[in-house]
């Protein structure tokens, strides 16, 4: 009996023991099944992003930058104004590098920088990546490959280079950063940056844990879609003629800046557009005044003055309140609502025919035509030259003038209007309205991209718009002859070329204060707009000068740039003398 | 008769073992034949499968050499950009000593004919 209660007893502390381990195995079972419950199911999401990110291989495809092109009507090819070129960037692993100081020593022959600010970048401890210097040429790259610095690398880099340098700065714009992406900014870089920029490619493949791609598993990949390139109808040499003569016209005036710009007045191609001061795109990070990088002929507005003479002239023709021939008596001023209005030469002229009227540019004659017409009928004229609107040039930054001041319906307003105070137009505005005169009365829709050119070849080429007939080809002959006899007899003989037939006019016009109301005292904007030759216009060109101190009048100083322009224009083109 | 029987069981015996060992060997053919076929064959493989990794290898070789000659052209057409950049082309006539022209005379063909000499 002992032995069995004993057997029985040991029996049964076995039994429980067994029991109790039960329950811890069963215990610790569900401890790790509720874990695996966490990891396997709460967590599932997370636990699989990680896996991807060991096992899953993604890089973006970057495609390859459209470059821009412009002509040279001469050699049939396009001269690159922008482009991708291809340099090496120094970089270095600070952590891997053990001298600092005579890797600093080093590199500053290597690179020509100075050697504390090589330290000051390498200086740095458990940094794995400090670039020193971009835009090395291999020449240079391969002398350090060469010197086998320890923790000195350098890797290829793709940088927007522009050859022309400062030619067509302010049409091209530049590619910049917007934070770390490369961005095109300003010009025709900014304005057609999706165009230039292209689609980005990608490449998905599993890899091992070695990080080598594993051939049989999954994969994925998306060709990038290099930019398309981009052709502008500015030709080489016209431009960079623009810009000399602008730049020596800034100088020897004493002006503030100025702008040229040259324009087929048939399909309203633009051939050249100049600005003084522009800026170098390689270099557009050290220009220090943000605004150079506008392009004033299309963002800046300004009372255009007596050049918009011709174009009141033209409303009076075309409604045929005027002819060339009709005639009014000039007392040398006006009162128009309390507000006195002179001519710019304070002379009272007399009989004057409207011919004479541009000839001498008479402020009193442009308000005798304002008058012989409706009001309306002036204001929707000035609308249909959209002198108020956005010509829709391909360029970023256009800004649109105004015509608000009519809104009043003061006479006073539409008199200022005539001689073109008053009222605000961009240079490229004011010039395609001239141009109307040079094309039978059509108004051209003005553009500067000729051609688009796809990665595989595809060509888009642009073609010229007609916005609206103006005028009829009538009138549009009459001002042509009126604006010839301006150069021919008028005070802007400065402006002829010899043995050619030119149509022009000058304005010298006001500047309204920033700060209050009235013009400025001793500050006016001189421009020249004009076309030829005639009777068969191949340009049509705008001067304008803002503020020169060297001389009072626009035919002292615009006039005279508009001939040389025009001379050097019916030379490259060919043109033999008519007369 | 009796040996002729006896013969004839011999020569069929010495045949039926003949036409066994016959068929062993026939036998014992194909299978060397089939051997040497699947050699061969296998041989044929691996050779075309060097053969197009060689070729392989020579297209990637290529292929490199056409993105560096791209590369280089690319190079050169920039250089080409920078010399015939206006501003170069103006120094360059400046230390050729070219004059500025003054007056163009335009002459108008009155024929084709082009002399000779």
């Amino acid at each position: 009996m002992k032995k069995l209660s004993g057997n029985f007893r040991n029996n049964n502390n076995f039994i429980k023991r067994v029991q109790v381990l039960s329950v811890v195995v069963v215990a610790l079972f569900l401890v790790v099944l509720l874990k695996l419950f966490q990891v396997q199911v709460i967590n599932h999401n997370f636990y699989k992003a990680l896996a991807q990110d060991q096992h899953e291989f993604f890089e973006k495809i970057i495609p390859e930058r459209g470059e821009i092109f412009i002509n040279d009507i001469y050699s049939d090819k396009i001269y690159p104004l922008a482009v991708n070129k291809e340099l090496n960037l120094v970089y270095a692993v600070p952590k891997n590098i053990i001298d600092k100081k005579e890797t600093a020593a080093k590199l500053s022959e290597l690179l020509e920088m100075e050697r504390e600010e090589i330290f000051k970048i390498i200086n740095k401890k458990d940094d794995p990546y400090e670039v020193i210097k971009r835009k090395i040429s291999d020449e240079a790259a391969e002398k350090i490959k060469n010197e086998n610095i320890i923790g000195i690398k350098t890797s290829p880099e793709i940088i927007r280079y522009y050859p022309g340098n400062y030619l067509a700065a302010n049409i091209i714009g530049f590619l910049g950063y917007s934070g770390h992406e490369k961005v095109g900014q300003y010009g025709i870089e900014g304005y057609y940056n999706e165009k230039l920029r292209g689609t980005m490619g990608f490449l998905e493949l599993e890899k091992d844990s070695s990080g080598k791609w594993i051939t049989f598993g999954s994969k994925s990949s998306q060709s990038p879609e290099d930019g398309d390139d981009i052709v502008l109808t500015i030709d080489q040499t016209i431009q960079y003629i623009s810009e000399t003569k602008l730049k020596e016209a800034v100088l020897k005036y004493g002006a503030e800046s100025g702008n040229i710009i040259v324009m087929d007045p048939k399909t309203g191609a633009i051939i050249a557009m100049a600005q003084y001061p522009s800026f170098n795109p390689n270099e557009y990070f050290k220009e220090e005044d943000m605004s150079v990088f506008l392009n004033s002929s299309i963002h800046n507005v300004y009372e255009p003055g007596s050049i918009q003479k011709p174009i009141t002239m033209a409303i009076g023709l075309d409604l045929g309140k005027v002819s060339p021939s009709t005639t009014y008596f000039d007392k040398g001023f006006l009162k128009i609502d309390g507000w006195p209005i002179n001519n710019s030469d304070g002379k009272a002229n007399g009989k004057q025919t409207m011919t004479e009227v541009l000839e001498k540019s008479l402020n009193t004659g442009a308000v005798f035509v304002q008058q012989q017409v409706e009001k309306n009928d002036f204001y929707n004229y000035l609308r249909s030259f959209k002198l108020n609107e956005l010509t829709g040039i391909e360029i970023k930054g256009e800004a649109k003038g105004s015509l608000s001041n009519l809104d009043n319906k003061r006479d006073i307003s539409y008199a200022t209007a005539s001689y073109g105070q008053g009222i605000s137009v961009t240079p490229l505005a004011i010039l395609t309205a001239i141009s109307v005169f040079a094309n039978d009365g059509k108004l051209m829709k003005p553009y500067i991209v000729s051609e688009f050119i796809g990665a595989d070849g595809y060509s888009e080429k642009n073609e010229p718009k007609i916005v609206c007939q103006v005028v009829s080809p009538k009138t549009a002959s009459l001002i042509s002859a009126m604006m010839t006899s301006v150069i021919r007899n008028g005070h802007a003989k400065e402006a002829g070329v010899s043995g050619y037939k030119l149509a022009g006019k000058t304005g010298t016009a006001q500047i309204p204060k920033k700060d209050g109301k009235g013009y400025e005292e001793d500050k006016t904007i001189h421009t020249f707009v004009g076309f030829g030759p005639i009777p068969n216009p191949k340009f049509s060109i705008l001067v304008k000068l803002d503020s020169p101190t060297n001389a009072p009048y626009a035919a002292n100083t615009v006039a005279p740039v508009f001939s040389e322009l025009s001379q050097e224009l019916v030379n490259y083109y060919n043109v033999p003398a008519s007369f | 008769m009796t040996t002729l029987k006896c013969l004839n069981k011999k020569r069929n015996k010495i045949r039926r073992r003949t036409v066994s060992q016959r068929a062993k060997e026939s036998k014992f053919t194909v299978s060397v034949f089939s051997a040497a076929l699947i050699c061969v064959a296998g041989l044929l493989y691996v050779f075309q499968i060097s053969g197009v990794a060689t070729k392989g290898y020579e297209i990637g070789n290529y292929e490199k050499t056409l993105v560096e000659l791209q590369k280089e052209n690319q190079k050169m057409l920039i250089e080409i950009a920078d010399l015939k950049s206006m501003n170069n082309l103006e120094n360059e006539s400046e230390k050729l000593s070219a004059i500025d022209y003054k007056d163009i005379t335009y002459i108008t063909s009155l024929s084709s004919a082009v002399a000779m000499e």
